[in-house]
């Protein structure tokens, strides 16, 4: 058996990319890359930076539509966040990601816990009210 | 049978290192998808299980190993994935939901978890079949 080729390890940063705007009282955060046990504090961090409470945030969206892979680590992610919504009196909606996401979702029974769409665009209120 | 090995320090980052390693072998060698998203999220989850588990009574890390065979003529594909850490002891404090190896199980044809060599650590092996050209 042969030892298999050495990649280059990409930093936590260059793997998952998190992007959040905010209009309104809607945050919309982007998440693109992978969502595993590195990378998965990121989001953390940032879903916990905008401080619903605080600033008057009553709409999360959480878009998984740029994630290339999420294992059972960013899975809890998302169940917390759905948590922490639902004690913080904020709504979380999540955006569908790949048919392999779908997949997990289903396979766990998470997705029966979660606000799942399409679009951010599904969302009533529309985003950026 | 084309098969390859990646060793790397049970350390958070080995995960994605491993995970794409092995896919990116496995696509090389015309395993199909499905079921390389499977596979994907199998060996995310048996090295994380290993990383978050094997190693918690050390000061540091010991190894964590991937290997892969494709298995064209039969169709399948097998990876193992060993540490040579604590081995399986029931914990009070796990850090984890126990989903992962349940998950594995699920997903993989085949699926076993048994002590390393030498009674040492723990192996993982799961196998996916495949529709081969």
């Amino acid at each position: 058996m042969k030892e298999g080729p050495v990649a280059a390890q990409e930093t936590p940063d260059e793997r998952l990319a998190v992007e959040a705007q905010t209009q309104g009282c809607t945050a919309l955060i982007a998440l693109r890359g992978e969502l595993d046990l590195v990378t998965v504090s990121k989001v953390a961090e940032v879903i916990d930076s905008l401080d619903p409470q605080s600033n008057g945030l009553r709409h999360v969206v959480l878009d998984l539509r740029g994630l290339e892979f999420m294992d059972l680590v960013g899975l809890r992610e998302l169940v917390r966040q759905q948590e922490f919504a639902r004690s913080n009196t904020h709504n979380l909606a999540v955006v569908r990601g790949t048919p392999d996401i779908e997949r997990l979702l289903k396979l766990t029974g998470v997705q029966d816990r979660l606000v799942l769409v399409d679009d951010p665009e599904d969302l009533a209120p529309p985003v950026g009210t | 049978m084309p098969s390859a090995s990646w060793t790397h320090r049970a350390e958070p980052d080995c995960v994605a290192s491993l995970r794409n390693q092995i896919v990116g072998f496995a696509s090389e060698h015309r395993v199909t998808d499905p079921p390389l998203g499977d596979l994907k999220l199998a060996v995310s989850e048996a090295a994380t299980n290993a990383v978050l588990h094997a190693f918690v009574d050390d000061a540091t890390p010991g190894a964590l190993t991937g290997t892969i065979h494709v298995d064209a003529g039969a169709g399948c594909v097998t990876v193992r994935v060993c540490d040579d850490g604590a081995g399986m002891i029931p914990r009070s404090n796990s850090t984890g939901l126990g989903l992962g190896l349940p998950l594995i199980a699920q997903i993989a044809d085949e699926f076993s978890i048994r002590a390393g060599a030498e009674g040492v650590g723990t192996e993982v092996c799961m196998t996916f079949a495949y529709s081969a050209a």
